[in-house]
């Protein structure tokens, strides 16, 4: 077993895209005995886009809302993906709170992740531009290796001639 | 408010209640330090009114527990010195007020010592200095400021005498070849000492932001037209790219201007220190952030910064151009973002380029 990489991150915005880059995050994980790293990016302030984001939390205060959106996270991304950790070496999830781009290049950079696995579709369409532009960023100024995985969403009749 | 004299059974507190009766209480209370009487525990046996206002009733509880905050004794504790060779220590600390705020002081402290030669109590003065440590910070910030800044304006000008001399040359042999490349580099000069003028300006004196409803593209080609031929000069190019859907947004048009031309110039100059021999480029973007937000992007592919450079980027009068840079635009940037409630992520890579983004709401 090659154990080249040691600290795996795989980042999640909890899309299918994101779900369908998880499994090569595990696949890797297990092929060099890497320890993986979940984590979310919460686009703060923002109280729309984020999938955490709840308007229950709004009438707390800046620090409660953040102690309670990370808490969910958490929460939400064990939920999301322990199952699929079976036969993995170790892993930790993370919560942050900023810039996609800027907050997986610090992560990474904090702690020693070798490689950086990112879904590059998004959920919706106006998030789409934006996970683009994320993987774009995170490819060009990471220091560690960095996989997008994208899913084709062209259908058959257009692959297929008549 | 309870006594001072937390214990009255305590063979410390009875003396002392003798010495306060004879009315040194309302002097130690009134001095403007912290004034205290430690025990072998750490506990107050004393305390004057400056402690009970700034932290609160003392009464049950330790010094370290009181005065910063802490739930075992400190690593270093000059009341523990004392207590071991019973001489006086004097030394720098912090502790944290009852409102959070850490205060810098300088710690004295002094044995009681009994009949038997033993150290009975231990006294504590400590005076806040955080006051003092931050005019100090501030006179060395204005030296090194007054340092770069002189610096940095001799330069312009021996720029500006040279350039006057090549023009002078050139009228003087008729050679209007010689007197334009002359007036080129009066003309680069004026556009330098003009910039450290007004970063000067801006950077020292608190302006009130004018907002008015703006659309961000306009300021974005604003920017793109002061610098588009200082940039072509050079060799870079200056790229745009504007999501024309952006709505009319409220801000301070000069102070964004300024902000993005900051950026700007130093992309540039990012591009024109790069060794690689590629064509130097400079991204300026604006683009919604996500639905409740906006952003202006400044992009270079020049050298890139280092970890240390990054992290100093927004002190006062850093700068990495050595004596073509007075570090003052990044702090205009900051005060800039900060007088918007935006924020600013910075990406870079040595070899890379850097990015800037400024995030602001779009209400």
């Amino acid at each position: 077993m090659s154990r080249s990489l040691r600290n795996i991150l795989f980042c999640s915005d909890f899309s299918d895209d994101a779900d369908f880059a998880f499994s090569h995050a595990v696949y890797q994980c297990k092929s060099h005995g890497a320890h993986l790293h979940v984590m979310h990016v919460v686009l703060s302030p923002d109280a729309d886009t984020d999938p955490l984001m709840d308007q229950r939390l709004e009438h707390l205060d800046e620090k409660s809302k953040r102690l309670k959106i990370e808490e969910k996270g958490l929460l939400a991304l064990r939920l999301q993906y322990e199952r699929g950790l079976q036969d993995v070496a170790g892993s930790q999830y993370a919560i942050r709170f900023g810039s996609p781009d800027v907050e997986i290049i610090k992560y990474a950079r904090e702690n020693e992740i070798d490689m950086i696995v990112l879904g590059v579709v998004g959920r919706v369409g106006s998030h789409r531009g934006r996970l683009l532009h994320t993987a774009a960023n995170v490819s060009k100024y990471s220091d560690c290796q960095v996989v997008t995985i994208g899913r084709s969403r062209r259908k058959s009749e257009e692959i297929i001639p008549d | 408010m309870s006594s001072p004299l937390a214990q009255a059974a305590h063979p410390i507190s009875q003396n002392l209640d003798v010495l306060l009766e004879l009315s040194f209480k309302s002097v130690l209370d009134s001095l403007p330090c912290y004034v205290s009487i430690l025990d072998t525990g750490y506990q107050f046996i004393f305390s004057n009114q400056t402690i009970r206002n700034d932290f609160g009733e003392p009464a049950g509880r330790t010094c370290h527990g009181l005065l910063k905050g802490y739930a075992k004794p400190c690593t270093k504790c000059l009341v523990a010195d004392t207590y071991q060779d019973k001489q006086i220590h004097i030394g720098e600390g912090s502790l944290k007020l009852a409102t959070g705020e850490i205060n810098q002081i300088i710690i004295c402290t002094a044995p009681l010592i009994g009949i038997m030669g033993n150290v009975m109590a231990v006294i504590k003065i400590a005076i806040n200095i955080t006051k003092i440590k931050e005019a100090h910070k501030e006179l060395i910030i204005l030296g090194e400021s007054m340092a770069l800044l002189s610096h940095d304006i001799k330069n312009i000008l021996e720029g500006l005498q040279g350039g006057a001399y090549v023009v002078e040359e050139g009228i003087k042999d008729n050679d209007m070849t010689l007197a334009g490349k002359g007036w080129r580099i009066v003309k680069k000069n004026i556009f330098e000492i003009t910039r450290v003028a007004q970063n000067i300006l801006y950077s020292s004196k608190k302006r009130e932001p004018e907002m008015r409803m703006v659309n961000p593209a306009l300021v974005v080609r604003d920017v793109i037209g002061l610098f588009q031929e200082k940039a072509g000069s050079m060799g870079i190019q200056l790229v745009f790219e504007i999501n024309p859907k952006l709505p009319v947004v409220k801000m301070d048009q000069s102070g964004i201007v300024r902000m993005l031309g900051n950026l700007v110039w130093n992309a540039i100059e990012a591009c024109r220190k790069s060794d690689d021999n590629n064509t130097g480029m400079v991204y300026i973007r604006a683009d919604y952030f996500n639905k409740q937000q906006y952003m202006f992007e400044v992009e270079d592919n020049g050298k890139g910064m280092d970890d240390k450079t990054k992290q100093n980027l927004f002190r006062e009068f850093f700068t990495t151009k050595g004596n073509s840079g007075t570090g003052l635009g990044l702090i205009v940037v900051d005060r800039i973002v900060r007088q918007h409630k935006g924020r600013i992520d910075v990406l870079s890579k040595i070899g890379v380029g850097s990015l800037f983004r400024v995030v602001l709401s779009l209400q």
